[in-house]
């Protein structure tokens, strides 16, 4: 898209995308999170990934049968299976207590090192194509869970219930692995990479730097287009000063 | 190893249910539609159709999840229980929860879609372009025609009422465009400025800011008109 002609002044009349209506947001939201079930959950079978039953002969026979405890669980999803899930769907499971989850891998400690140690030319984009906006929000939710108490383990009157400080237990581990993760995308993002980003839209507007680009992740890209425009816009208004009329971009295509 | 696409997919049961159940899929891919595009895509009905349809199932199969779950805790643990101040047991809350979390996050998929599109064409009626071209209006929906429409009206009404044009003239005024004037000798009639505007210069006194042209610098020269500067005001 020739975002290069885009006028400065339009950030004007743009009509501000609260978070809600953000797509870039929503599409972080789809990261991939391994989680464990907790208890069994009933109804979802489906979800594990080995799980050979017939979904269609098992709802029949529940439906016309008078429920009977054992023919819930034939579709149930047994205690500790690790299942796949998008972040979205699992964000009131993970805060209520119903799975413990854990980091992707491209956000565990070999890939955090990996990228530590070399942060200027690792290609973040294979790994995620929102890299930062979904590291966030994971850390955002893991906190979220650090908080909010977990109330709705199953019933067990025993206070000293050793699921749920194992629960506990787990939940301030992954919190300490995620200040871990914060501090790492802070300075991956704030470090040899944006000064790069810099380098290259200031004093390389003509050059074809579409190899750097492509290892740049969704938020980087953003901060470089960014950064282009107003090279560019600097270089006409050099040449050309503010008199200039610009050409519509939406023109018909 | 199973990614979870392959994941929500593969359980989504034999053919004869095969467009049950997947999880949001839809609504991600109008988006990604979204993204792929320069403007905008052409409409997708039949996306947001099976994003609609998607929800309604999700939405049925909670219903019967609820009877189903309200049935067993009925007969198995007697009447209290069923639909008591605890709701539906914990081992029946996480299908609940997941099917609501579809529910939900297909709406708002489709509101990005549509909020997305509808944004898009605000920008490109402030562009003054007041007709659709007709590539364009073959990427819309009837509703989003309509809308555009409306949108159009709007602006020209309210231009029309402030005797300013919003959508040109985007680039902020050069003082040295303007003077502001007085109006020293009586009877000068009207003049007409460029945009075809039509000034009225009869009463003594008042005091007008208008754009430099070859009348208002006669009547200056003539005398008719006395030029005011910043420090006189």
């Amino acid at each position: 898209t020739n975002r290069s002609c885009y006028p400065p002044f339009y950030a004007r009349f743009r009509i501000k995308m609260t978070s809600y209506y953000d797509i870039d947001d929503i599409l972080a939201e789809e990261e991939i999170i391994p989680c464990v079930t907790l208890f069994d959950f009933a109804h979802l079978s489906n979800l594990d990934p080995d799980h050979q039953c017939s979904y269609n002969a098992k709802k029949r026979r529940i439906d016309n049968e008078t429920e009977s405890s054992s023919s819930l669980r034939d579709t149930t999803l047994p205690e500790h299976t690790q299942i796949k899930m998008p972040l979205w769907a699992i964000d009131q499971w993970a805060t209520l207590g119903f799975v413990s989850i854990g980091l992707p891998k491209h956000y565990r400690r070999s890939s955090r090192e990996r990228i530590e140690s070399e942060p200027a030319t690792v290609d973040l984009r294979s790994k995620s194509e929102r890299y930062f906006l979904s590291g966030m929000k994971i850390i955002d939710l893991v906190g979220r869970c650090s908080r909010a108490p977990a109330a709705s383990l199953p019933n067990r009157r025993n206070a000293r219930n050793p699921r749920r400080n194992a629960h506990a237990n787990s939940i301030s581990l992954l919190s300490r692995k995620c200040t871990k993760l914060r501090r790492m995308l802070q300075s991956t993002y704030s470090g040899e990479r944006l000064r790069q980003t810099m380098d290259w839209t200031m004093n390389s507007i003509n050059d074809d730097v579409s190899e750097y680009t492509k290892n740049l992740s969704l938020l980087e890209r953003k901060l470089f287009d960014l950064g282009a425009v107003s090279s560019k816009d600097h270089y006409s208004w050099k040449l050309y000063g503010s008199k200039r009329i610009h050409v519509n971009p939406f023109r018909g295509m | 190893r199973v990614t979870t696409t392959q994941t929500l997919k593969s359980c989504t049961t034999p053919p004869a249910q095969s467009s049950n159940m997947n999880y949001g899929q839809r609504g991600r891919d109008l988006l990604m539609e979204l993204k792929r595009s320069d403007f905008i895509p052409p409409y997708s009905d039949d996306g947001v159709r099976a994003a609609l349809k998607e929800a309604s199932l999700h939405f049925d199969e909670l219903t019967d999840l609820a009877n189903a779950t309200s049935a067993a805790s009925s007969s198995t643990a007697g009447s209290k229980r069923a639909g008591g101040p605890k709701g539906p047991p914990t081992h029946a809350k996480p299908a609940f929860l997941l099917h609501a979390t579809a529910i939900k996050r297909n709406k708002r998929c489709l509101l990005a879609y549509h909020a997305h599109r509808i944004n898009n064409l605000r920008l490109l009626r402030w562009e003054g372009t007041s007709i659709l071209p007709p590539q364009i209006r073959s990427l819309l929906s009837e509703t989003e025609c309509e809308f555009f429409d409306e949108y159009d009206r709007l602006l020209s009404k309210q231009s029309m009422n402030i005797d300013l044009d919003l959508s040109s003239d985007l680039t902020p005024p050069l003082d040295e465009d303007f003077v502001s004037i007085r109006v020293v000798k009586s009877g000068i009639g009207t003049i007409v400025v460029e945009g075809g505007k039509t000034i009225c210069l009869d009463d003594v006194g008042t005091i007008h800011h208008v754009r430099r042209c070859n009348d208002v610098v006669h009547l200056i020269r003539q005398g008719a008109l006395q030029q005011l500067d910043c420090e006189e005001n």
